[in-house]
């Protein structure tokens, strides 16, 4: 993550406010900063989506492909993700420099949505066993600052939401070999069911008391953070704690409770919010 | 994804000729159930039994520490080297550093290794270090590092855990100072039933049963009372989430026993060894 | 729990000020003047050639006198002698700190130009370069004073001065440095609680009220948590400045206490919104123009 320096005086001050509940830019320990949403930002994708958040800029594309199902999984289709640390957000991303970054993030994103319960994979099959939609999921960094995540998790599950993929029609030959025939009408589409796409939620230990959204400057100041993923129901996708640092079990089960309120209604604000553009 | 510059060498064209089985074998399956109605599993342990377990230190001998660990099938070997000189620049460091390389030999699992191993591979290093550094007392040695090397040689369920608690077995050995030991350990949530220590059968029930509860992941310390690391992916309630974590960890305060009487026997064998060389 | 979540599609752009000054704006290669009678200060260079001075950077032209400057809207801090600024320490070196601030070649601290402890005189000996680390060491922040500017740009800051030096507790705040007004004093008691220092290189200090007599030159910092009335007002100030900041006002003692006064009726994370920010900034500015 970026990396800022701090003052042990300024660590401090920062560690008793979370204490205190009043932190650097006034907000209490468990709210969440302001953020602005932007669908339909690329058009050659299938769906995007822009996420920013104070210094956070996130931009999600989202290219739905024609492959071959997996041999264990005839029926479904796949999600691949793709994080891309943009050097703009930081020089220290050039060349290969964010590479531990991507990683990091796309791997949490393939377990939060790994469930089958999340994402209905078999809607994305054609044709049982040999071809399916794969859905290619990109994510670039375009600035990095603080609580990245869920930055990251919102704009996915924006962009996926803002997904279009064309209507097939299919026809079986006289070899009995399937063939596919794209509609050529550019509204006869059809959409991704997100409503129980999870979104991450982090919880950020610092001192004696934990915050949820944090900004740079109390990312340096925390333990670790415990990040988690959450769907509108409620059930826990996906739970990772990061960071060099250790925490007592009921302080897990306290950050996995708040952090599972937040992310329901966080999901059910999201999406509200998206479809009351329609 | 990305490819790994590194990748092996061995070609794409090749698969394993279980494919071919495996679609008849999985999809028509009804006989075989993962925990049946006495409450046992296919290896007849319930669902809180782990597997025996069988520890060694002083495995590598040119290593400052190393260890073995066999759970079940599983064999993990780990070995540690350091503290020695940073590489990196990084001058103004107060404390040490810690680095972990986890790798699967290609032989490993069922399947040959793919790139999908390597993306593992590379989550696991990462994880790794952030469930060991709590652990280790680094400001005793600034500016130097610590390098854990984990080969995982069999994986037959389990692996990242037993890795876990090889490496802070490797770090005592080395007589590296510790808050505490790391004890990994993991379950596997089927419906209701939270399967401790699962075999590999057990951790791929997509593949059995074409659904998957759940799987968490945690490494404990005994020594501090508190979790270094958590790894869960599913879709499991949160309650299913806290009892997962306190039957888990009544297992690791129980291998924690273990370990520290594997590591009071190599003490003692090497009192022994030196005692007799002293003749 | 109540979340903000905008449209980017909803964001109305930013009232543009109405100013009854006409300014002269310019791009960088647009022509100042042609007369070669002028002395040429920072964002202009002198095209032989043609014998005119023309702008290099885009902004507005300052005339003062015969000194003509553009001064960019954004730019780096240019010191210049006696200025007030507040540094982070980036590296501890042979007898000296790399201080950064927010300059383009970071500056030097001397270890001959700070205060040792207790404020005794004499010559620095061996055992003061190994104690370095131990006063000032990577990260931390202080308030200096410029002492010379070298000529590629880079400064030397000193502490000599009881009122500089080590910082504790606070928040620091970083603007562009044209928003900072030169004055005589940067080290502002404010009457909310607050002591406000205004680096001249756009690094703001807020922490809270110190007493002048007090003043050691940072060597015992204030550990003890701060109170909850006085870490609110120090949010707010700092709240306060970022709206100032936002909509490109100038920075002052006054200012920054007007818009400490005008957010009085918000909560503290709410002066964020833009809608708040831009009624702090009009009740600021009215009150200002009210009493020129």
């Amino acid at each position: 993550m970026a990396e800022v320096l701090l003052s042990q005086a300024e660590k401090i001050f920062i560690v008793h406010g979370v204490e205190d509940n009043v932190r650097i830019d006034g907000r209490s320990c468990l709210e969440y900063r302001s953020f602005e949403i932007e669908t339909g930002t690329v058009s050659n994708a299938s769906g995007s989506a822009r996420v920013r958040m104070a210094n956070t800029d996130i931009l999600v594309g989202v290219k739905a492909e024609l492959g071959v199902p997996a041999l264990r999984k005839p029926d479904e289709g796949k999600l691949e993700f793709f994080v891309d640390c943009s050097a703009n957000a930081n020089p220290k991303f050039e060349g290969r420099g964010g590479e531990e970054l991507a990683n990091d993030i796309a791997s949490m994103l393939s377990q939060a949505y790994g469930d089958k319960n999340t994402l209905d994979m078999r809607k994305l099959c054609i044709a049982d066993g040999q071809h399916c939609w794969i859905l290619y999921i990109d994510v670039l960094l375009l600035e990095v600052g603080g609580n990245l995540y869920d930055a990251v998790s919102l704009a996915v599950k924006s962009a996926l939401y803002d997904t279009k993929i064309p209507n097939l029609t299919l026809t079986t030959n006289e070899e009995g070999q399937v063939e596919i025939d794209l509609s050529d009408d550019p509204f006869d589409y059809s959409e991704i069911d997100v409503e129980n796409c999870p979104i991450l939620v982090t919880c950020c230990k610092i001192g004696k008391s934990h915050v949820i959204d944090p900004s740079v400057e109390e990312e340096v100041c925390s333990l670790c953070r415990l990040v988690v993923s959450v769907t509108r129901t409620g059930h826990i996708t996906s739970t990772r704690k990061v960071g060099a640092g250790s925490l007592l079990p009921e302080s897990i089960a306290e950050m996995v409770s708040t952090s599972r309120e937040i992310g329901i209604s966080l999901n059910e604000a999201l999406l509200n919010k998206l479809k009351g553009r329609i | 994804m990305p490819q790994d510059s590194r990748r092996n060498c061995h070609t794409d064209e090749s698969y394993h000729p279980d494919r071919f089985l495996s679609i008849c074998k999985f999809n028509t399956q009804n006989n075989t159930t993962v925990i049946n109605d006495n409450g046992l599993r296919i290896d007849g342990r319930s669902s809180s039994d782990s597997r025996p377990i069988f520890l060694e230190t002083g495995f590598v001998t040119r290593s400052k520490g190393s260890s073995y660990i066999e759970i079940g099938n599983t064999k993990v070997i780990c070995a540690c080297y350091g503290p020695k000189q940073l590489q990196s620049k990084d001058t103004g460091l107060r404390k040490g550093v810690l680095s972990c390389e986890l790798k699967y030999a290609s032989f490993a699992s069922a399947v040959h290794k793919t790139d999908q191993a390597n993306m593992l591979e590379k989550e696991y290093s990462v994880l790794m270090v952030d469930a060991l550094s709590p652990c280790i007392i680094l400001d005793r040695f600034p500016k130097a590092q610590v390098d854990i090397f984990v080969t995982i040689l069999e994986d037959g369920g389990s692996a990242f855990p037993a890795a876990i608690t090889a490496a802070s077995l490797a770090l005592a050995d080395a007589g590296i100072e510790l808050y505490s030991l790391a004890i990994g350990a993991s379950l596997q949530q089927h419906k209701e039933w939270a399967l401790v220590d699962p075999t590999h059968e057990e951790e791929n029930m997509v593949a059995l049963l074409g659904e998957c509860t759940g799987s968490l992941c945690i490494a404990y310390m005994p020594g501090l009372s508190q979790v270094s690391m958590v790894s869960q992916q599913g879709y499991i309630t949160h309650q299913q989430l806290s009892q997962g974590m306190v039957t888990l960890i009544e297992l690791c305060k129980d291998v924690s026993t273990l370990v520290r009487r594997c590591l009071v026997n190599s003490i003692q064998r090497k009192g022994q060894q030196e005692s007799s060389v002293g003749d | 729990m109540e979340f903000n979540i905008r449209l980017a599609a909803n964001r109305k752009s930013r009232a543009v000020l109405p100013s009854d000054k006409t300014m002269h704006q310019v791009n960088p290669g647009d022509l100042i003047s042609k007369d070669s009678g002028y002395m040429r200060g920072h964002g202009t260079y002198f095209d032989v050639d043609e014998g005119k001075i023309l702008a290099s950077v885009a902004g507005c032209v300052e005339r003062v006198n015969k000194l003509i400057c553009v001064r960019p809207l954004k730019t780096r801090y240019i010191g210049e002698v006696g200025d007030v600024v507040i540094g982070r320490i980036t590296e501890v070196g042979n007898k000296r700190w790399k201080v950064d601030a927010h300059t383009v070649l970071d500056s030097v601290l001397l270890l001959s130009c700070v205060n040792l402890p207790g404020g005794e005189l004499r010559k620095r000996s061996e055992e003061d370069e190994r104690m370095m680390r131990e006063y000032l060491s990577e990260g931390d922040l202080i308030s200096a004073e410029v002492q010379t500017v070298y000529s590629d740009g880079h400064l030397s800051l000193h502490t000599r001065s009881l009122k500089y030096g080590k910082l504790g507790q606070g928040i620091l705040v970083k603007v562009s440095p044209s928003l900072v007004k030169r004055c005589k004093n940067h080290f502002h008691n404010l009457p909310c609680g607050v002591t406000v220092i205004l680096g001249n290189n756009g690094y703001i200090w807020i922490c809270p009220l110190q007493s002048n007599e007090g003043a050691e030159g940072g060597f015992m910092q204030r550990l003890d948590p701060i109170s909850e009335q006085e870490r609110e007002a120090m949010v707010r100030m700092r709240n306060s400045i970022l709206c100032l900041a936002q909509y490109k006002m100038m920075l002052y003692d006054t200012s920054a206490y007007y818009a400490y006064e005008a957010s009085s009726q918000y909560q503290l994370y709410e002066m964020l919104k833009p809608e708040a920010m831009q009624n702090i900034v009009n009740m600021t500015r009215q009150r200002i123009e009210t009493e020129m």
